[in-house]
């Protein structure tokens, strides 16, 4: 049996999808998310085949959605992004080659969709180009937390994981540090092997007198330390203007 | 202007043809040089010029004008004995002249910076009245929410397709028009009607507006996209919802009105609610010359955005009595 998810912040956009969806596919399973987060959810909970995503959700939005199943190692089910008026979305889908639907939706439409998935559809999508992502979510006993980027003071790297430091506390990710620091490389700033710094955050640079050098931050107490081979790059760069 | 100047100086003193040749070379090359330098500090200083309310600006220009126009009569006549015969009180004389003049010609140029900027801010509230109306976003999105409607609630669908058709019947209208605060209040409760079934429990909308005056005159389209914008950059872009509130009061002669919303916090694509600021300040400006601050923008420390509104209460039928 099929199982589709549709994830639309929209309770009656989510109704009508699934009237089109019970015509097109009698007997499929259908599960449904007001959020791009209780879609994240939904999705590592349980297998599902199809999921319909909504593009401009609030909080999590539909293309952060994809962009975070390969960060939480989620296998990425077909993957098909509806939006009612977002031009540049549209563009960004023909770049990438992903399937969208325009909303509202026609019968014919949904069932020429479900016939090329049918005949093969790339399971996981490539995210549009430029797609950053706002948030960063985290996976700890069956609970999904997450955190604006924007809140991230540093990221520093521990053993296997690493953790996202931010005003109310800490999340741990999976990733390693240098797919954060290629993604994020605007707004953070290699400061160590450990650790990266959002370039906003930083209130000083420190140099004691044994020849260590810390970053003090803005907002949070925690002194950063800086490596001897990055600090002069790191003083031209972030420090230079002051 | 400077020549025009001279010309008309020398008609009035000149007697003969010959004098007046003569004479009129001698005025020019003396107006010539008050212009020059007059004009010429007026540039240089206006690179170190703290940024200055016009009529301040139009003060000062007006005092370096004239104390150069003196500065340069004293000087001719101190350190070039001119001819004495017509050159009694030629010190006072010249001042006044330049008095009078400087405040023409910068009378002059006042009224042509108004009038330039008048034409740039009506040109852009008619583009704004093109591209502003109704996001094309909200339009398909209500558009599949009364699909949708039309098989599960058919009244609720017939409902919805009523309110948006009177929208769009006020958005295709002139937007020179003027209209009343009664018929703005009505738009603006059916724009939030739609959008309360597209996001329903999400959006929570207080009024209390029962002690506006109905007949108040104000410019068409005002508040619909307000309350668009409260939603666009508020309510819709929060999981949880928020409250829209729309409160109002006359006090004084004035329809007090405060429009307030939560703040989602992304920036989201699109529009911004800078611009829609600006048009929305330049429209009321334009529509009301005489008030000052018809709107201004508050955010809270709650998060609360809030757009205050105050306007002179006046009805179509006094306008039209008073002017």
């Amino acid at each position: 049996m099929t199982q589709v998810l549709v994830a639309d912040d929209e309770a009656l956009a989510r109704v009508r999808l699934r009237g089109l969806l019970e015509v097109v596919l009698p007997g499929a399973g259908i599960i449904e998310a007001c959020d791009g987060r209780e879609a994240l959810l939904l999705l590592q909970d349980q297998p599902v085949d199809v999921v319909f995503l909504d593009i401009r959700m609030p909080g999590i939005d539909g293309i952060e959605v994809v962009r975070h199943l390969a960060a939480l190692g989620v296998e990425a089910p077909r993957v098909i992004f509806t939006t009612a008026y977002d031009h540049f979305a549209i563009q960004a889908f023909e770049v990438g080659a992903v399937g969208y639907l325009v909303k509202p939706v026609r019968l014919e439409q949904l069932t020429a969709t479900m016939e090329r998935i049918k005949h093969g559809w790339p399971r996981v999508p490539l995210p549009p180009e430029g797609a950053r992502r706002r948030w960063i979510v985290s996976r700890s006993s069956g609970e999904l937390r997450m955190v604006a980027v924007r809140m991230v003071f540093y990221f520093e790297a521990q053993d296997k994981y690493v953790r996202a430091i931010h005003a109310q506390g800490q999340l741990l990710l999976n990733e390693p540090l240098v797919v954060l620091e290629k993604e994020f490389a605007d707004r953070f700033v290699r400061v160590h092997r450990r650790f990266l710094v959002a370039r906003d955050r930083i209130h000083r640079l420190v140099h004691e007198p044994s020849g260590d050098r810390f970053i003090e931050l803005v907002g949070h107490p925690a002194r950063i330390p800086v490596s001897r081979r990055l600090a002069p790059a790191l003083r031209r760069k972030i420090l230079a203007p002051d | 202007m400077a020549e025009l100047v001279a010309l008309v100086l020398t008609l009035v003193q000149s007697e003969w043809l010959g004098a007046f040749w003569v004479g009129w070379g001698w005025i020019s090359l003396y107006v010539q040089w008050i212009t020059l330098t007059g004009a010429g500090l007026l540039c240089g200083l206006r690179r170190w010029a703290p940024p200055l309310p016009q009529s301040a600006a139009l003060l000062l220009s007006y005092i370096l004008l004239l104390v150069t126009a003196i500065g340069i009569g004293w000087g001719v006549e101190v350190l070039w004995p001119l001819p004495a015969e017509p050159l009694q009180g030629f010190l006072w004389r010249s001042t006044l002249a330049a008095a009078i003049i400087d405040l023409l010609v910068l009378r002059h140029l006042y009224v042509l910076g108004r009038w330039r900027n008048q034409v740039q801010a009506e040109a852009e509230v008619r583009l704004e009245a093109l591209e502003s109306r109704l996001r094309p976003h909200f339009l398909f999105n209500t558009l599949n929410s009364i699909i949708a409607l039309v098989r599960v609630a058919p009244d609720a669908a017939e409902q919805a397709l009523l309110d948006l058709s009177d929208l769009f019947r006020a958005v295709l209208q002139k937007p020179s028009s003027r209209s009343t605060l009664g018929q703005e209040l009505d738009w603006a409760r059916r724009y939030l009607a739609l959008e309360q079934i597209r996001l329903g429990d999400r959006l929570e909308v207080v009024w209390e507006t029962q002690a506006l005056p109905a007949d108040a005159e104000v410019p068409r389209l005002l508040l619909q996209p307000i309350v668009e914008n409260a939603v666009y950059h508020g309510v819709e872009g929060m999981a949880s919802g928020g409250r829209i509130e729309i409160k109002g009061q006359l006090s004084g002669g004035h329809v007090e009105l405060v429009i307030s919303n939560p703040r989602s916090g992304e920036r989201r694509t699109g529009r911004g609610h800078g611009l829609g600021l600006n048009i929305l300040k330049s429209r009321l400006s334009l529509a009301f010359p005489d008030t000052l601050d018809p709107v201004r923008v508050e955010v809270g420390d709650d998060g609360q955005f809030r757009i205050r509104l105050h306007l002179p209460y006046v009805t179509g039928r006094e306008r039209v009595a008073g002017s």
